[in-house]
């Protein structure tokens, strides 16, 4: 199992490697960098933007500045941010909890829901509740989710109920530690729905679909067909061989959790690393891109990791082709 | 966990420093050289304004976009004090100062007494170490002072400690400007910047997640900031200012920036109550104006921005043909005859703009109203008749024709995006439509643009905007022949994307050239007044940029926000310390 891991990690690196030239290739092909805003400025002579292209390595040719770059990530520094002239990670580290807040509600939010609710579709297949969980679930599918967002944020001013984007109070400097805790929580509601309810959809109808796919195995009639009382046929036989293609789906989802959700945190004016991405995009902060676009292949690469290992731990099967 | 260590050991090693100051320099207090203003309020609270998004950095020498600009500005003093409509209003961290004998120099005295946020001494060695440490040094910043405080001929000045209390800064020649622009650069605190200067790493010091690093002369300091939520600036409590009742100004206790991603959004905040100013958008104006009986607010139009949009010809594209009608002077006055700006005044700006004829924004004290009298109001009649005037027709289908019998066609380009220039854009085709002419609006990237511009000089003409500073000697790098912004006309020696087989300049522009030149010597105000009228009537005659409109500043305020007084180059902030609510 330990050599299995440690294989996949080495085999991970040409991967990473790929992604970055990739990334190094597309951002450096947009036409402009970061110092476009200062050669529009009246009082910069050309000598000071050439002192700059200097100072910030924008003079070298692309090979250059991606070996270097390259060179510092081994040493682990990925570089200095352009607009914020501090070390790449300080910052995204500032957007973290932001954004794992957000993701993690969602995760808990829509997986729990969407597994439930899948389970309870398939035991009533063709029947009203499979219906309506159906029709829910299409609606979450299709409701694209900067329109639910904003859906939200017109239920939220009209009630009153829910605060207007945000992640805390304008006095919440004031506030005591559970206060601050629910303060956080009831800002959290607002996206963490609007994207649950699009993530709970797919989580729903996979988790019907492959149900349905075990009830009707041989395997699990002849359970019943020799006694077996209905609760274990289900949730000890059927659950358990359907639940493996949604570990592997679960693995991609922990793979977004540090990605952020653009349009989402836009509309609800939330702190998070999509809006960061993006902002760093529009400034052609090159470094900051890079950490950002490359911080997301590595949580993909440790998602799919984590979804095997677990995988293994819930199927002998797998867990037999590791030995 | 060794990083912590020693954020520790250095928090406790500035409690320490802080300390010693305090029992040190009790008995100084009494001489110091406060600054008295006349004002009454009632000290405490907080104010909170809405940003357009969060600061990038809390250093002087990096920051570059207002997000980080509004907020350090108020955390230092500079030598000299501008007050609401950027005229001199006396002495900031310098008391007083005098020309030197041959007209190269000031002696700026500066006040005694004076202390940073940390209780250190505020005194003339941080002002020259400020200059001869760090912004004349080349390459050390991102921030260009350096560019700013060079004299006409690129000469960087000397700076000298005279006496305890005296700097000389002087130039080798006359250099009118330099009063203004010396006076408004931030004075750094030698003792907490030193060692990151030696070590050239004042770049990476003071970013914004270095709250606690900070030291401010100015009214207010940061002390928390949370990205993308707010940043909290609480009172310098070694601020030079007092009020007339011998409270320590700033009245209000805190000022917090309340970061919002869009307009909508501050707007949204204002309207509850949660920010105390909003400058208002063109566009939401009517509706926060409906709104000002009830709410109680205060809300009103100031003059205009400094901020431009002109329509810019590029008289070197690779089409000859294309060029020869740019540079005809009866060609561009055409088209501002044929520029409807009442209807970009309405369109873009809900009527609260005026035109603009000269490259001066009436918000600065050198606008000369001369230009008025050479202005293009909308005729299509006029625009006709000055392109007759200038050799062109018109073919059987209507289309405008040269004296060659090449129809006139050309693109017109923006920044993609910009809804102002887009919507210009958009009038300008229909009214020049309307001539026989045929603009083709294509909008395009920022930084593709930017290319164009500047590297490859592939663009026809284009909706653009520069901002102004108060004294139109920030604009020589557009003005001037060889001027690395003088986009539409570069000279040969600047972009190699120009052939000078055909580079050619006419007489304005040369006398223009001329003038930016002579006026940095110029050191009597109204001589120095006489030649940036100059400029702008040749400017407006000769239109080598077309100017079209320029918005009014607006503003809406709480009618208990008291003290304030809206100005047209500094908003809410010249006197920011008087302000407060009651």
């Amino acid at each position: 199992m330990f050599k299995y891991i440690v294989r996949r990690l080495i085999l991970s690196i040409p991967v990473l490697l790929g992604v970055s030239f990739l990334s190094f290739i597309i951002i450096q092909a947009a036409p402009g960098d970061f110092l476009d805003q200062f050669r529009m400025n009246p009082t910069f002579s050309q000598e000071s933007i050439r002192l700059l292209e200097e100072k910030f390595g924008l003079n070298d040719n692309f090979f250059v500045q991606y070996g270097k770059w390259l060179f510092q990530m081994v040493q682990g520094n990925w570089g200095h941010s352009f607009q914020y002239h501090q070390p790449v990670f300080s910052i995204i580290w500032t957007r973290v909890g932001a954004t794992l807040l957000l993701s993690i509600t969602t995760l808990i939010l829509s997986w729990s829901i969407g597994i439930s609710v899948g389970i309870f579709a398939a035991l009533r297949q063709y029947r009203p509740g499979d219906q309506i969980a159906s029709v829910v679930a299409f609606l979450g599918l299709s409701i694209p989710n900067f329109f639910f967002a904003l859906l939200f944020l017109y239920f939220a001013a009209k009630t009153g109920w829910f605060p207007i984007g945000g992640i805390m109070s304008i006095n919440s400097a004031e506030f005591g530690f559970w206060q601050t805790i629910g303060d956080y929580l009831w800002h959290v509601v607002g996206p963490a729905i609007t994207l649950g309810f699009s993530g709970l959809a797919g989580v729903m109808r996979q988790m019907r679909g492959q149900f349905l796919d075990q009830m009707s195995m041989d395997y699990v009639e002849f359970a019943r067909a020799k006694g077996m009382p209905r609760r274990t046929v289900v949730f000890g036989h059927a659950l358990r061989n359907a639940i493996n293609p949604l570990i592997t789906m679960f693995g991609y989802a922990l793979s977004s959790l540090l990605g952020g959700a653009v349009l989402t945190e836009t509309v609800f004016s939330w702190p998070g690393m999509g809006r960061l991405t993006i902002e760093a995009l529009n400034a052609q902060d090159l470094y900051l891109v890079m950490a950002t676009l490359l911080l997301s292949s590595l949580m993909l690469i440790i998602g799919n990791l984590i979804a095997d290992i677990f995988l293994a731990g819930v199927d002998p099967r797998v867990r037999k082709r590791f030995q | 966990m060794r990083k912590s260590l020693l954020f520790v050991l250095v928090l406790l090693l500035s409690f320490g420093f802080m300390a010693f100051a305090d029992v040190g320099t009790e008995g100084v207090e009494g001489e110091a050289d406060y600054i008295i203003e006349d004002v009454q309020g009632i000290p405490g609270g907080t104010y909170y304004v809405g940003a357009l998004g969060g600061p990038k950095t809390f250093n002087p020498c990096e920051a570059q976009e207002t997000s980080s600009t509004d907020i350090i500005d108020r955390m230092f003093a500079t030598l000299v004090d501008y007050g609401k409509d950027s005229e001199f209003r006396g002495g900031d961290i310098a008391k007083s100062w005098e020309v030197t004998e041959d007209n190269t120099g000031w002696y700026f005295h500066i006040r005694k007494g004076l202390k940073w946020s940390d209780g250190q001494p505020l005194t003339a060695e941080d002002v020259v170490w400020s200059f001869n440490e760090v912004y004349k040094v080349e390459g050390l910043i991102t921030g260009n002072t350096i560019d700013v405080i060079r004299d006409g001929d690129g000469n960087l000045p000397e700076v000298k400690l005279i006496d305890e209390d005296t700097v000389l800064i002087k130039y080798p020649q006359p250099f009118a400007p330099g009063l203004r622009t010396l006076g408004a650069v931030t004075i750094l605190p030698k003792h907490v910047m030193q060692e990151a200067v030696e070590n050239k790493t004042i770049s990476e010091i003071w970013t914004v997640s270095d709250v606690d690093d900070l030291v401010a002369s100015g009214p207010y300091i940061v002390t928390e900031h949370i990205p993308e939520v707010r940043v909290v600036m609480e009172k310098n409590p070694y601020y030079h200012r007092f009020d007339t009742a011998g409270n320590r100004l700033p009245y209000f206790d805190k000022l917090v920036w309340v970061i919002c991603q869009d307009q909508n959004t501050m707007r949204l905040k204002f309207e509850a109550g949660e920010t105390d100013f909003l400058a208002v958008p063109a566009d939401d104006y009517p509706a926060i104006k409906g709104q000002e009986q009830e709410k109680g607010w205060v809300v009103g139009p100031y003059g205009p921005t400094t901020s431009t949009l002109f329509l810019a010809l590029n008289f070197n594209t690779t089409n000859q043909t294309m060029n020869e009608w740019f540079r005809n002077v009866h060609f561009r006055r055409a088209l501002s005859y044929a520029m409807d700006r009442d209807a970009m005044i309405d369109v873009i700006y809900n009527g609260l703009a005026q035109p603009q004829w000269g490259p001066i924004s009436p918000a600065s004290p050198f606008y000369d109203p001369l230009v008025e009298d050479y202005s293009y109001p909308f005729s299509l009649e006029d625009a006709r008749a000055s392109l007759e005037k200038g050799g062109f027709s018109w073919n059987d289908d209507g289309k405008l024709v040269d004296k060659y019998g090449n129809i006139v066609k050309f693109d017109l380009t923006t920044n993609a995006g910009n809804q102002v220039r887009e919507k210009a854009c958009n009038l300008i085709v229909d009214t020049f439509g309307q001539l026989g002419i045929e603009a083709v609006f294509n909008p395009i990237e920022f930084n593709t643009l930017v290319q164009k511009l500047m590297n490859t000089g592939d663009w026809e003409t284009m909706i653009m905007g520069l901002t102004g500073g108060v004294d139109p000697h920030s604009g020589s790098n557009v003005s001037k022949i060889d001027g690395g912004l003088h986009f539409w006309n570069y000279s040969p020696a600047v972009a190699d994307f120009v052939d000078p087989e055909f580079y050619e300049i006419t007489y304005s522009e040369f006398r223009i050239d001329e003038i930016f030149k002579a006026q940095t010597k110029e050191m009597d105000p109204d001589k120095r007044f006489a030649l940036f009228s100059e400029y702008q009537v040749l400017s407006a005659q000769n239109l080598p940029l077309i100017y079209t409109v320029q918005q009014l500043r607006l503003y809406a305020y709480p009618q208990n926000l008291k003290n304030i007084q809206i100005g047209g180059f500094s908003s809410w902030v010249w006197n920011l310390w008087g302000l407060y609510k009651d």
